[in-house]
């Protein structure tokens, strides 16, 4: 028997214990249950988390779903060599067929009041002899001097004591919905008796004061009477042409009513129930009038939480901006009609909004968020001029200067809203030239004509070649001719970047405050109802669209405590703590006898003046730094400072090399990390001589500079205290390469109880591709550099992992988890060692704003909402970490995916937070947790510039900062 | 379920389908197939044998038919199964023939003794463009001589200006030029006539590989194993362009598979590589990435060194010298088995990588990596004191017993060579006979210390003075160390390099 169920035993036992008053009798019999459970059911599955809180009366047809599922999932790993894409849809059609209907919002049992928030801000003390959570923390988890001590126990946060409810018949069938992970375990049983109204409230902290935010959902209501009706489509005689198929069903239209999903094959979708399971139509076919006996037999009424039907609403939305006019690109949609147009920037914005329909704790939502388009106004056409113009004298300049400023830009063809990347330039050919279709030859002047109605001006102009990308493996030979007059250039020019001016401009409407995000927001919904077509669309399939945005509760944690050096502690650090960090020490300051600094000749003054800057900056943070070897080169040439570093190196051993630059220069950032990290193993500084040399704040820049080489050098900066004692937190992203190539992962995990001292280290992949399979050898160095500093094997271990896509949740689960399960048991196989594993995602459309009156903000950090907008049947909360100045700040979304640790809303809530303070780069929070960032450091590190493993030595040191 | 039985198409099969006709008229009935058999199988005693031919040729029909059909069948881009597996099966014997080769190479000359002077040649090809993973077409080429004994002994080294790029890479081109090897389709190397002068340079790389006129016996030619197949294509291409029309068989090996065996072979356990994979780790370190003597002088002037195919085929030969010289107790000689820039000692990778490669070292016969970073927080290396090896070490007049290296270039513009008074006679009586428009280029009064001062007067088309290049030249002082080196390193012209050959094998001392 594996450790898992060992584990479920001890959840099951935990509210057990607690209502110890009430009979161990009980106890006894949840046990027997389970063991029968376990012994039926063989060796350990893998704990999916995502059928497992719904009521116990629909266990059967989820257990059955989710065998087939784990079938499915061992099937999967024997072919892992199949696409990834493809795996995300065998994936993505295995979903379990949810049966429970989703409560509406009303719905859902309010978690706070007043009192509650009130004791959950307080102590330790307070919240324990709170009088609805008799029972204390269980000590082994927690440092009592922890952050955490504001967090309740995940189980005492239901008003209900829980066991108390449960009838025989439901303790028998109790077994079954607890595979795997669960905190509140009795939860689900109370709500079996009453599961149409069962709010999914298992996963809701309360720690922290009470916030009202307002977020970017709009309810969806699906009306009484209408759904989602799947029909089987029989021709009789067969009709094979998916035309007349169409036809046909388009004559039904008085029968069957306007709005159908039919896939022109035999799958029909109607959003209410026909008067008989089996109806029979006569339609005649479009051109030879034959008679043809169409029969739809009712198959099935599909609920609207069906990812079929999912899909569906969010076909629907599609044509709903359609029906507004909007434009499609990249799955968002764009407004052309009124755009705010910078004429002197040649810029023109417009406002779009990205949506997606999906189901969540509070039922169907629609998620709405405010997107903007800069596209300029300029065509390439505009730009051959501009280059013919400064060039007109020399053809081969001109030609070649053409080549230089379009070669790879990405333009955008807006008769047909398509980009494409430009690879070359046909000085040979013109709008008279003709080509191939398959009515015969003809120009690119009557071509556009006839297509798109396009009178081309300019009939002389040269063409630009777009290569397809390899995907369209069909027309290998085939290259895109495209006309410049109409190709219109998009992104940024470099001119423009650099004018500040401009760019705050365009910052300032693209980076919408939460005000104005707002106000999008109602636009959109106003529009939609006052639209007669989109409301139509709408109320053909039974949704109704909310009035206004969602607003709900959040909780805001309160600051973390940070330590210092000198053993100082600062409480309460909520947000940059700049400020703070004035008078502080580092941790443990480092060493750094032996070291060198390059630069150029032409830098002395400003390298001097660094020095004596630096070293009393670095006296100051409690850092020893001896004088440095200083070498100034007479030639700015990569081979001349990598030669310098081998020779001082080889003269008197390097602790590090601090190279200043005058200009950002990949390959050389690239020659110099390879040999300091790769060949040699010592860790290099890169500083910009613009950046040191003496400004107004150059205080500041060689103090961050301090803090960042104080944690290249293996120094501790600054930690917190860990909530637990002997755990590790790790730490996982990929780094893919721009142009495909192998991709890269990158691991971080802690090796010590401040968070301080992280082991680092990263991967090639054999393919380019997100999940690992390489973990193991990573996870058995980490854990045997664990065992050199500590002694002893870690008990628990927390994963943040980024940069898994929501389809891809399980197979994660499967194949990185199972993988670090059997390191663990090779590594350390007489240790049972508990994962929480956590999964990150960054790029979401959620948006919230904190409602102060009438007016919406950014809310603060440490802001956490986990209800109402959260996946149904996850353990997951979005968690407002960092603070922005400008624009919106947008939430991070975390997805508990195990939690053996059985650590609960609020402390892994917490646990997060608190690892957000902690990137050395940064005084302050940052987006992810901090390994979530290491990892994608060092990943990045690795995969752009070395290409190779680093060098043994610096695998404990953030050598990537 | 189990496979799906085969069927037989057999001469009693084809009588059996006439049978059934029969039988059916017969009003006679059957299950399935056995019971078939069991009322036919009577029958079939009695038939002719006229008639039995008859059936015979069916089947023999049937059996063509079904092999042709196989070879109708087609993967999802076009190409027949039989042509797949066939490329398969010639995958699968090249590399086979290679090991073979290999094993067989290292094999021998461990026991006759003279590992040490085998002669192996180095390619390496900086690819412009790669076009569907077929056609590769190269931008620049280097060869390399290389034993043991004596390191590198020749180079031949040239641009070539790839031919019939098709419409719609240039994005593509610009994008590795700039990543990679800085070889833009408008830079001077490759405006250089000779570049697009396909026939003589390709000639000149034959002659460089072998002496005699027919091309049979090429030797086999190494360069790394994922490079094997483009080395290949773009030969192949290559040749189409020019005149020679002889079937010129390459063999194309995996420089991995090399030097994993030579590792194998050397005579201590310490040297071992245990996989090639590893091998090729070490080859593609970039740790001679200082030196400005490995490159050509086009990649020096544009700060590009270890990009440069020149500079790639000697560090090939640079780190399998280090590795081997050692354990085979030869003197490594700066320029030859390692950069003439490599200020002291030549283990690079030795000091550097203790991690990586533990075995090579000499202070320590096991290495735990954990418990050396552990033991005070610092690099381990830094604590490395390196010693040299007993025996081993070199003094500043082996310099003087240098090879001579020589290098066909596209380098120069019509007077290329830049000569030193005091070079090696017997080389500049060879070249003159040889290269009779070189010794225009005599009276130059430029001497080459380093790669600075020739690079400035030896000039591209295009970019003429050298003050515009190295805005500060460094000063010459540099030639008393390597004083015979000026001039001589070099040969620069389009040259065949006929008469060279013999050289490599000059003695050391």
């Amino acid at each position: 028997m594996t450790w898992s169920f060992l584990n479920r035993n001890k959840k099951m036992s935990d509210p057990a214990k607690r209502n110890m008053g009430r009979g161990a009798l009980l106890l006894e019999r949840i046990k027997r249950a389970q063991q029968e459970k376990e012994n039926s059911s063989g060796p350990s599955r893998i704990a999916n988390p995502a059928p497992d809180r719904i009521p116990a009366g629909f266990i059967t047809p989820q257990k059955e779903n989710k065998e087939k599922l784990q079938r499915k999932l061992r099937d999967l790993r024997s072919i892992m060599g199949i696409e990834p894409s493809a795996r995300a849809e065998y994936l993505r059609e295995s979903k379990p067929i949810q049966t429970v209907t989703a409560p509406s919002q009303s719905d859902l049992v309010p978690i706070f009041d007043s009192s509650d928030s009130a004791v959950s801000s307080g102590s330790l003390t307070e919240s324990t002899s709170s009088s609805r959570s008799p029972t204390q923390i269980p000590s082994h988890e927690l440092d009592p001097t922890s952050d955490f001590k504001s967090g309740t126990d995940t189980s005492t946060n239901t008003n209900n004591s829980p066991v108390r409810f449960v009838t025989e018949n439901q303790l028998a069938a109790l077994p079954n919905c607890y595979e795997g992970t669960n905190h509140s375990a009795s939860k689900s049983s109370v709500g079996s008796s009453s599961h149409t109204s069962n709010p999914p409230t298992q996963n809701r902290g309360d720690a922290g004061t009470k916030v009202r935010l307002e977020v970017n959902y709009l309810n969806l209501k699906v009306v009484d009477g209408k759904g989602f009706f799947e029909y089987e489509v029989q021709f009789d005689p067969e009709v094979d042409s998916r035309q007349h198929r169409f036809a046909l069903l388009r004559q039904l239209t008085d029968h069957i009513g306007r709005a159908k999903n039919f896939d022109g094959g035999f799958y029909l979708c109607l959003p209410k129930r026909l008067e008989h399971k089996i109806s029979v139509f006569h339609p005649v076919l479009p051109e030879s009038n034959d008679p043809v006996q169409v029969t739809l037999v009712f198959k099935k009424a599909v609920d609207y939480t069906h990812s079929r039907a999912l899909f569906w609403y969010n076909v629907l939305f599609k044509r709903v901006f359609h029906a507004l006019k909007m434009v499609q690109m990249n799955q968002r949609s764009f407004n052309p009609r009124n755009p705010t147009e910078l004429r002197d920037l040649k810029l023109e914005i417009w406002p779009g909004y990205a949506t997606a329909v999906d189901e969540y704790d509070g039922g169907l939502k629609l998620v709405c968020d405010t997107v903007h388009r800069v596209l300029r106004t300029d065509t390439v056409h505009d730009l051959i001029k501009e280059i013919h113009f400064r060039n007109m004298k020399s053809r081969p300049n001109f030609c070649h200067a053409v080549k230089q400023a379009i070669m790879g830009q990405v333009v955008l063809t807006r008769y047909n809203n398509r980009t494409y990347r430009i690879d070359d330039v046909d000085f040979y050919a013109s709008p008279e030239s003709e080509f191939e279709t398959s009515r015969g030859k003809t120009t690119y002047l009557e071509y556009y004509k006839r297509q798109y109605g396009i009178d081309i001006a300019d009939t002389k102009q040269a063409l630009l070649i777009s290569k397809p990308k390899k995907t369209d493996e069909w027309n290998k030979d085939m290259v895109i001719c495209l006309v410049p007059e109409l190709c219109h250039l998009t992104g940024l020019d470099e001119n423009l970047r650099k004018d500040h001016r401009a760019m705050r401009t365009v910052v300032n409407i693209i980076g919408s405050t939460p005000a104005k995000r707002h106000k999008a927001l109602q636009m959109f919904v106003s529009s939609v109802k006052s639209s007669a077509e989109a409301s139509q669309i709408l109320s053909d399939w039974g949704l109704e669209l909310a009035d206004a945005a969602l607003s709900v509760d959040g909780r805001c944690m309160k600051g973390v405590g940070l330590l210092f050096g000198n053993s100082s502690v600062r409480k309460g650090i909520c947000g940059d703590f700049d400020r703070a960090l004035q008078g502080e020490q580092m941790m443990s300051g480092a060493k750094l006898k032996n070291w060198l600094i390059i630069g150029d000749r032409r830098d002395t003054r400003e390298i001097e003046g660094f020095i004596s800057t630096w070293h009393k900056q670095c006296d100051k943070l409690g850092m020893t730094i001896y004088d440095p070897r200083t070498i100034l080169l007479n030639q700015d040439r990569t081979d001349e400072v990598v030669k310098v570093i081998h020779r001082e190196h080889q003269n008197h051993p390097l602790e590090m090399v601090l190279v200043v630059a005058r200009t950002k220069r990949a390959d050389r950032y690239g020659a110099v990390k390879k040999t300091c990290l790769v060949e040699l193993g010592i860790p290099s500084q890169f500083v910009l001589t613009k950046s040191i040399s003496n400004g107004r704040n150059q205080i500041q820049v060689v103090q961050k500079l301090a803090i960042q080489v104080n944690a290249k050098l293996g120094g501790a900066n600054w930690g917190i205290s860990s909530p637990f004692s002997n755990a590790m937190v790790i730490g996982i992203d990929v780094y893919h390469n721009a142009d495909g190539g192998k991709s890269w992962s990158g691991f971080v995990a802690s090796l010590n109880r401040t968070f301080t001292c992280w082991f680092s280290d990263s991967r090639q992949h054999q393919y380019e591709n997100e999940i690992m399979n390489n973990i193991s050898d990573i996870f058995g160095r980490a854990l045997k550099a664990y065992y050199e500093l500590n002694n002893q094997y870690p008990d628990k271990i927390v994963v943040y992992r980024d940069g898994v896509g929501d389809s891809r949740f399980e197979v994660t689960e499967t194949l990185e988890i199972e993988q670090m399960r059997s390191t663990l048991k090779r590594i350390a196989p007489e240790k049972k060692v508990q994962i929480t594993f956590v999964i990150v995602s960054k790029r979401i459309k959620t948006r919230m704003f904190l409602i102060q009156g009438d007016t919406h903000d950014n809310p603060p950090p440490g802001t956490v909402l986990d209800h109402t907008v959260t996946r149904r049947q996850q353990f997951n909360f979005y968690l407002v970490s960092q603070k922005v100045t400008q624009g919106t700040v947008s939430p991070t979304h975390y997805t508990v995916l195990l939690d053996e640790l059985e650590l609960g809303p609020d402390r892994v809530q917490r646990l997060t937070y608190m690892l957000t303070y902690l990137y050395y780069n940064f005084t302050g929070p940052v987006r992810v947790p901090a390994p979530c960032l290491y990892a994608h450091k060092v990943a990045n590190l690795c995969g752009e510039f070395l290409k190779k493993q680093v060098h043994t030595s610096q695998k404990t040191n953030l050598f990537y900062l | 379920m189990g496979p799906k039985k085969k069927q037989i198409y057999n001469d009693f099969f084809f009588f059996m389908q006439d049978q059934k006709a029969i039988l059916r008229e017969e009003g006679r009935t059957w299950k399935d197939m056995p019971e078939l058999v069991a009322i036919c199988g009577p029958k079939w005693q009695l038939v002719s044998d006229a008639e039995r031919a008859r059936y015979k040729n069916l089947a023999k029909a049937a059996k063509q038919k079904k092999t042709v059909q196989l070879g109708e069948i087609f993967d999802s881009t076009g190409r027949s199964l039989v042509s797949i597996e066939k490329e398969k099966q010639t995958a699968l014997e090249k590399r086979n023939d290679m090991l073979h080769y290999i094993g067989n190479l290292v094999k021998n000359s461990v026991r006759n003794g003279t590992l040490g002077q085998e002669t192996l040649f180095f390619i390496h090809m900086n690819m412009i463009c790669e076009i569907d993973d077929v056609r590769f077409l190269p931008g620049e080429v280097a060869l390399c001589e290389f034993s043991i004994e004596n390191g590198v002994t020749r180079i031949f080294e040239t641009f070539i200006k790839p031919w019939n790029i098709p419409l719609g890479y240039g994005y593509n081109i610009r994008k590795v030029a700039e990543t990679t090897h800085r070889i833009h389709m408008d830079s001077t190397p490759m405006c250089h006539p000779l570049a697009s002068d396909y026939d003589r340079l390709f000639k000149g790389l034959l002659d460089f590989l072998c002496q005699n006129e027919d091309f049979d016996h090429l030797p086999p030619i190494y360069t790394l194993s994922d490079q094997v197949p483009k080395v290949e294509a773009a030969l192949l291409e290559w040749q189409e362009q020019t005149t020679i029309r002889k079937r010129i068989n390459w063999s194309i090996y995996s420089v991995d598979e090399l030097y994993f065996s030579l590792s194998e072979a050397l005579p201590s356990p310490r040297a071992k590589l245990y996989h090639a994979t590893l091998a090729k780790d070490r080859l593609e370190h970039d740790c001679y990435m200082f030196s400005q003597e490995m490159a050509c002088p086009y990649h020096v002037e544009v700060d590009c060194n270890h990009h440069c195919s020149q500079f790639n085929v000697q560090k090939w030969a640079f780190i399998i010298a280090e590795h081997c010289c050692d354990f085979l107790k030869y003197k490594p000689i700066p320029g030859a088995h390692k950069p003439l820039d490599c200020a002291q000692g030549y283990d690079i990778i030795k000091y550097s990588r203790p991690d990586l490669y533990p075995l090579l070292r000499n202070e320590e016969a096991s290495y735990d990596p954990i418990q050396n970073e552990q033991s005070d927080g610092r690099p381990a290396n830094s604590k490395i004191t390196r010693s040299t090896p007993s025996g081993v070490h070199y003094l500043p007049n082996e310099f003087e017993k240098l090879n001579v290296k020589t290098t066909f270039s596209t380098h120069g513009n019509e007077e290329p060579s830049i000569k030193d008074e005091d070079c090696e006679t017997d080389v500049s009586s060879i070249l003159s006979g040889e290269f009779p428009v070189l010794n225009a280029s005599r009276g130059s009064s430029s001497t080459r210390g380093n790669g600075y001062s020739s690079r400035g007067t030896r000039g591209w088309a295009g970019i003429t003075s050298s003050s515009s290049v190295v805005p500060n030249p460094p000063s010459c002082d540099n030639e008393d160390q390597f004083p015979t080196l000026g001039g001589t390193r070099r040969v620069l012209g389009g040259q065949r390099g006929r008469g060279f050959g013999g050289r490599g094998r000059r003695g050391r001392y």
